[in-house]
Order: C-alpha cells, then structure tokens, then sequence
C-alpha cells in the first residue's frame, strides 16, 4: 500500500490533524478497515446520510431561542 | 417521520425529521409498529455515555414491517414482520462466526475512536452514540437495519408485538447472564436490580436449572414482580443485606451472582456516597456499587455475571476478593442473533410471555415524558413501550 502523506502548514498541519483524527496513521488503519469490511461483509458500514433532528429543535425555534425543556413541564 | 431525538443531558425530544433511506445494499426500512425505552437508554438521557450529538435519534428495542430493501438484501422482502436485534451484525467476520455477534468487527464505522478508548472495538448498535456507530435508533416511527439478512427474526402473524418486542434486547439479555453464570441444577442465583433485565434475567435463571434465585432492590412494584417471578427478596437499604445473602446461602455465598445495574448503581451506601462525590467532579465515571457486592458477595469458584453497563475506569473494585475466590467473571453486551430463535421458541411454548415486564403503553410523542418517569422510577414505572403512529 503505498500512501503519499503531505499535511499543509508542515508539522503544525501534521499536529492539527493528529488531534482530529486525521493524520497518516488514523488515515491508514480506516482505509485498511474499511478494506477488511468490503472483503469480509460486503460493503462498509455507514451512518452518513441517516436521519437525525434539526441542531436547533423545533420546540427552541417557535419560542424565539428561549429555552423550553418538556422534562421540567412534566415535574412542574 | 417523527423521532425521539436527544439534546442533552435529561433533554430529548419528539422531532420531525428526514425518512431514513436505504444507504448500502444490505439495508432494510422498517416502519416501526413498537418500539421500548430500555434501562440503558436512560445512561445516555442521564449523560454518562460520551460520544452523542445534538439530534441524535434514540432507540434500540424495535420492531416493525419490512418497507423497503436494498439490493443485496436476499432473505428479508417487503411486508415481513421482524422484530430487530439492538446489536448490528455483518455475519461474516470472525466473531460472527463463532456466535459472538455483539463483538462483530465490521459494523462499528467508528470503530477507531472505540479501539483508541478500548483496544477493540465491537458491534455497532441502534441509538447508542457515536461511539457505537452513530447509528440513528428506533424510537421513530421507521428505521434504517443494516444487513437487515443477519440480525432481524421474522415473525409470523398471530403473536402480538408485545410478546416478541423484547428479543430485541432486555429478554436475550437477562438470559444471557444467566447463562454466562453455567447454572447447574440446584444452584442459588443472586440478582442485583429486579428492573426489565433483572426479571428477565431471575425467570431465565429458573429456565436454566436454578433452585433458588435471589433478587436484590428497594423499589415495591419491582420487588413484588421479582416476587411474581418466583424469587426470595432482599432490599438493598437493608444494612444486613450481605448478612442476609450468606443465611439465605447455608454461610457459603450464591454460586453466582448477575450484576445487572451498572454503572449507575443507587443507594447510600458509604462506598455509592463516595462514587456520587466523585463522578459529580468527574473523578470517575461509573458507580459501580453492585459490582463491588456482586463479587464480595459470591461463594467461591462462583461467577459473577455483568449485563449491566459499565463504560470507563471502576474504582475501588475488590479484585483481590475475586482473585481469592477464584471467581469467573462474564460480561459483554448481548450476543442477541443467537437467543432470537430459542427465545422465541420459548415464548411460544408459553414458557414465558416477556409482556409482563410493561407498566407504560404510550405514543412516541409522550416519550420525553416516559423518559423522565423512566429515570425517577415514578408511577410505578418498569417499563415504557410506545408505539411511533398513536396519535
């Protein structure tokens, strides 16, 4: 396998990207994961593109930001 | 579609959002006819399990109609009945094979942040952070099942979803502990914590040859069900408890002991006050107050058996006392593919019928409520089933 590894900004670059996970290393053992996966079941498992709620749920929106949690109106 | 998703700590919601679609050939849609809020559930609602996103849909005991499949899919078709297991499974890897599927190695698809945390990373699971997938879970009102041919039983028509609903987790799971304890017929079984996988768990130990189970908690309706199942009762506000265990026991211990609250064990115990002021400063991040008297309480050569979830560094944990002992100790997620077609088995020969553990019916949308009834142990609450189309 042979993976050309150029981070930009150098050693800061490399740093950075140590920290989230996508350094050489990380890159490396996700792409041989994901070989293994394709070999073994046929396909590699995902999660992108699933259904998930808004970041801002929809109950905070109509209230204008203001905080409405339903577990208190319950114990109210 | 509607689903319940999380936002923080004791802070989920009912939201619409997207339908989910098919994203890999092995993929099914299932429109979910009932789906559970689980025990475990309420460690992500409580915060202590890292690895969740603001709109995370929560859910890992469901069942429903096959809608859709994709490509690959070649045992599953449109308009079965399934109830899906929590874990996800390739089938195909090592574990798979040898019928460890909860520790199945291609279906996490952040298996490297596991790895980095825990050296191995195993199945990826339904609603269960990112730390397990990112998966989105099923208390919505459809679901995406990877290799929908592995995991997922058929149902056939003329049982009600309330009597299969629980092979998706808390049944499989307290069977499995009892089994991890290699019950001989005539041994005593101690269970910590009579909620959902506990009754599960004392009635499995029954099945498994026991003669006597003990079942261990303060809560009355909990207590009384642990009762109803046959066991002898023991609260664990009792200052004599563990003098209790020992009579109960001939002085010699139970021969095993299931541990099945995990890491947020109750009580005010001197130790549980200790693990209180320390996880509150982040000092430690499970209370693992039961495992300490699992073990301590165990005869020698016994085994202690852990469905309960524990998820960092344990503190103060008598090892020294297990290793005197010479305790086996068996724990793990639940194998579920393995258990679905005994266990469903079982329930047909009416050895048991699992919907006797449900206190709450409701709709999904009253869920944020259920959840925190759930967590207080209010109105009597042992377990919520919804169903995704009420109204």
């Amino acid at each position: 396998m042979h993976l050309k590894y150029d981070p930009p900004a150098g050693l800061v670059g490399a740093t950075l990207a140590k920290v989230f996970g996508r350094d050489a290393e990380t890159e490396i053992e996700t792409g041989l994961f994901r070989m293994k996966q394709i070999l073994e079941a046929g396909e590699f498992a995902t999660a992108e593109g699933q259904p998930k709620g808004p970041r801002i749920p929809y109950r905070q929106q109509r209230t204008n930001g203001q905080e409405q949690n339903m577990n208190q109106e319950v114990t109210a | 579609m509607k689903a319940l998703c999380w936002y923080g700590t004791k802070d989920v919601r009912v939201e619409t959002v997207p339908d989910p679609e098919i994203l890999n050939p092995h993929d099914a849609i299932i429109r979910i006819t009932l789906t559970a809020i689980c025990g475990s559930d309420l460690h992500l609602y409580n915060g202590y399990i890292p690895g969740m996103q603001k709109g995370d849909i929560l859910g890992h005991e469901f069942m429903g109609e096959v809608v859709e499949v994709g490509r690959d899919v070649t045992r599953l078709k449109k308009g079965d009945r399934v109830v899906v297991p929590f874990t996800i499974c390739c089938g195909s890897c090592y574990f798979c094979q040898i019928d460890r599927w909860s520790l199945c190695d291609n279906t996490n698809p952040n298996a490297t942040v596991l790895r980095k945390l825990y050296g191995a990373s195993g199945a990826g699971l339904f609603g269960y952070s990112h730390l397990y997938g990112g998966y989105a879970g099923g208390q919505a009102q459809y679901a995406r099942v990877p290799f929908a041919d592995v995991g997922p039983i058929v149902i056939e028509n003329g049982i009600p979803d309330e009597q299969v609903l629980f092979l998706s987790d808390i049944f499989p799971t307290g069977y499995m502990a009892a089994e991890n304890c290699n019950i001989k017929l005539g041994d005593v079984v101690a269970v910590w914590g009579c909620g959902p996988v506990g009754q599960f768990a004392i009635r499995s130990a029954f099945m498994l040859g026991a003669e006597r189970v003990l079942a261990i908690d303060h809560i009355p309706e909990r207590m009384e069900m642990a009762r109803q199942g046959g066991a002898e009762v023991l609260d664990y506000a009792d200052s004599d408890l563990m003098a209790k265990i020992r009579e109960l026991t001939g002085g010699r211990g139970p021969d095993s002991c299931i541990d099945a609250v995990g890491m947020e064990a109750h009580g005010a115990t001197l130790d549980n006050v200790y693990d209180y002021a320390k996880q509150s400063v982040f000092l430690e991040t499970d209370r693992p107050g039961v495992l300490r008297r699992a073990i301590m309480a165990c005869r020698k050569g016994g085994t202690v058996s852990i469905p309960g979830v524990y998820g960092g560094v344990l503190d103060k944990v008598p090892f020294g006392a297990a290793f005197a002992k010479g305790l086996t100790m068996k724990m793990g997620q639940t194998d579920a593919p393995k258990y679905l077609r005994p266990l469903l088995d079982r329930i047909h020969r009416g050895d048991i019928d699992p919907s006797f553990v449900i206190s709450h019916r409701l709709a999904l949308q009253d869920a944020p409520q259920a959840y925190n009834i759930f967590n207080r142990k209010a109105d009597r609450c042992t377990k919520v089933v919804l169903q995704p189309f009420a109204a």
